[in-house]
């Protein structure tokens, strides 16, 4: 329940105080790093990077899975189709964003040989499958009956889109 | 993209960097992202869904990840790391969101709904409590008559216990004679008629048969059919019996006033019939006249006794037609001849208890025989006139003739004559007053209340 109590200190400031401070934390960031370059602003060697974007995105990819599983799995229960939407589309953004670390240009072959294009072309698609899920599931409401809103539908879907993506 | 990556746009050539497709691509999708929180923004404003927050907080650390990715100089500096660290923020952010969706806010609903259950439940206990401490037997039926339950009353009343009838047609507690009576009462039950205190006989389990005052009522369900029919019923023989037992006596009761009034009359006959004999042995006109007078007086009383019995409810009589043989008597005795005198009856529907008629009789018997007596000269015709009015629970009687009129030196309130004595007192004892009035031959008119009737069953 410590989500949930977390939840509510935090839901009594206003939801647009909220994403402000959120944004301005945001743009800070940026800035320290901008305006300090000499402590902040670093160029790793290509070792150091690789352990970093590997624990990164496979830190994610257990998100996006997470998202899928709970999502997929209180579907029985909770017959919330926008949850099943958002955790189908997440199942392939994982996805996607596995094949994505695996072609890293410094990991073994993937397949194929890596490199920087093969990579770059997983990342690409995994963040316009989310952004593109992002303006869909705006319109999905928890009980929007769509027959195309099914497990039977919606998990196929994220596999061959991630399938065909890997395989094209 | 592992096996025809030349059939898709180029994203970064060894040599010259990023391609233009990659590029634009990124802001194709901060685009996206830029849409996406304007459409959620608005679906909050309008839904006001507590989880959007994270999403939006989601959107907005996306869009600050994919600016990183493009404002990076070098693939693996800190705006680069920045870049994930905002991805895997915002990942999480969406999950926390769908968490809250599937998972925190059901089973916070859960428990409210819990909440508002348990207190219905403690209601429903309550009922049943109230049900079940009933003396009166509770039961519910199915509209086929099927028992469905049954509280301790009904245990008590009926000999059944709850788990021996439940389940069991309700026909097994109507006897024989009246089988078809419970599926009649249902049928009524379904037509919207109201069955209230409606008595009749049912049988307990050990055979025996008593008397049950029971009501029925339709139990609708939420959408307001009709799916049971609730019944409460009271055992009472125990008060069917004592009503039986005092109708009864009641009834004993009247056969005796009834044989007593009866006696009363015959008894008062045998002593009119005393008097009558002992006129023959009388020598003086004056003995004579008094054993009339007499003879009348007691016949007022003895037709009074005559009526009472005759009537239906032995306590009060018509006193119109007690007044009309009355009358009939005392002209008879003083041997008025037809169409003489001409008595004139005005009394309307008047029923009144013994106490007060037989003083009004008496009075009535007096003034009368006064009239006949001195009114008239013989072979004058004359009227006398009887009415009886009643007014605000108030009676007027008036006895009036126009024969010769009241002597003027004689105070009736105060004089020698019996006849006139005895009106004075029997006007006492009913709490009277009398007037009179000379102007037209003699009027009396008096006013009384009826006296209060004593209950004597």
């Amino acid at each position: 329940m410590c989500n949930w109590v977390y939840f509510k200190k935090i839901r009594r400031l206003s939801p647009s105080t909220l994403l402000i401070v959120l944004t301005i934390l945001a743009i800070s960031l940026f800035l320290v790093v901008g305006l300090l370059p000499s402590f902040l602003y670093r160029t790793l060697d290509i070792e150091s990077y690789l352990v970093f974007h590997m624990i990164a995105e496979i830190f994610s990819v257990i998100v996006s899975f997470s998202i899928f599983g709970v999502g997929y799995f209180t579907y029985k229960q909770s017959k919330n189709s926008y949850a099943l939407f958002l955790s189908c589309a997440f199942l392939a953004i994982g996805l996607i964003d596995l094949f994505h670390v695996l072609s890293f240009p410094q990991m073994p072959n993937f397949i194929t040989p890596n490199n920087n294009d093969k990579s770059i072309s997983f990342w690409i698609a995994a963040r316009l499958i989310s952004a593109v899920t992002l303006v869909i599931s705006a319109y999905i409401y928890k009980n929007s009956a769509n027959r195309w809103l099914e497990k039977k539908y919606l998990i196929p879907a994220a596999l061959f889109t991630s399938a065909i993506y890997l395989f094209w | 993209m592992i096996y025809h990556p030349e059939y898709l746009p180029r994203m970064f050539i060894e040599g010259s960097g990023l391609t233009l497709t990659k590029v634009l691509s990124e802001y194709i999708i901060i685009g996206l992202f830029v849409a996406s929180f304007i459409l959620y923004w608005r679906r909050f404003k309008k839904t006001g869904e507590k989880f959007i927050i994270f999403i939006l907080a989601a959107i907005i650390l996306c869009i600050f990840s994919e600016l990183s990715f493009t404002l990076y100089l070098s693939a693996f500096d800190t705006y680069n790391m920045l870049g994930h660290i905002y991805k895997i923020i915002a990942f999480i952010m969406i999950y926390i969101g769908i968490f809250i969706v599937t998972i925190l806010q059901p089973y916070h609903d859960l428990e409210l709904e819990i909440v508002e259950r348990k207190k219905a439940e403690d209601e429903i206990r309550m009922f049943m409590n109230v049900v079940e401490s009933s003396n009166d037997a509770i039961i519910t039926k199915s509209l086929d008559g099927t028992v469905t339950s049954w509280n301790k009353g009904a245990e008590e009343m009926y000999g059944y216990s709850a788990k021996e009838i439940i389940g069991k047609n309700i026909s097994i507690l109507s006897p024989p004679k009246l089988k078809n009576e419970i599926p009649d009462l249902i049928d009524k039950i379904e037509h919207g008629k109201k069955i209230q205190r409606y008595e009749t006989l049912r049988l307990k389990k050990d055979g025996k048969l008593i008397n049950a005052s029971i009501t029925l009522s339709p139990v609708f369900d939420i959408s307001g059919k009709m799916v049971k029919i609730s019944i409460i019923a009271r055992d009472v023989t125990d008060t069917k019996m004592a009503e039986n037992k005092i109708k009864r006596a009641l009834k004993e009761k009247e056969v005796l006033l009834r044989e007593i009034h009866h006696r009363v009359n015959n008894n008062m006959q045998i002593i009119l019939s005393l008097l009558n004999l002992q006129t023959q042995y009388v020598k003086t006109d004056e003995a004579l006249k008094i054993l009339q007078e007499t003879q009348n007086r007691v016949k007022a009383m003895a037709t009074i006794h005559e009526n009472l019995y005759q009537s239906h409810d032995l306590t009060t009589i018509n006193f119109a037609e007690y007044i009309q043989s009355l009358v009939k008597g005392i002209f008879f005795s003083y041997h008025i001849k037809e169409g003489q005198i001409e008595p004139i009856i005005e009394i309307g529907d008047v029923m009144l208890n013994i106490e007060t008629a037989v003083p009004c009789g008496l009075i009535i018997s007096e003034l009368v025989s006064n009239s006949l007596k001195h009114a008239f000269s013989p072979e004058q015709k004359g009227i006398i006139r009887i009415s009886l009015h009643s007014q605000n629970n108030t009676f007027t009687l008036t006895i009036s003739d126009n024969g010769i009129g009241f002597p003027d030196d004689l105070d009736f309130k105060n004089t020698n004559s019996l006849g006139l004595q005895l009106v004075n007192n029997l006007i006492n004892q009913i709490d009277g007053n009398i007037q009179l009035n000379k102007t037209h031959g003699t009027e009396f008119i008096i006013t009384f209340k009826e006296l209060k009737y004593t209950e004597r069953i």
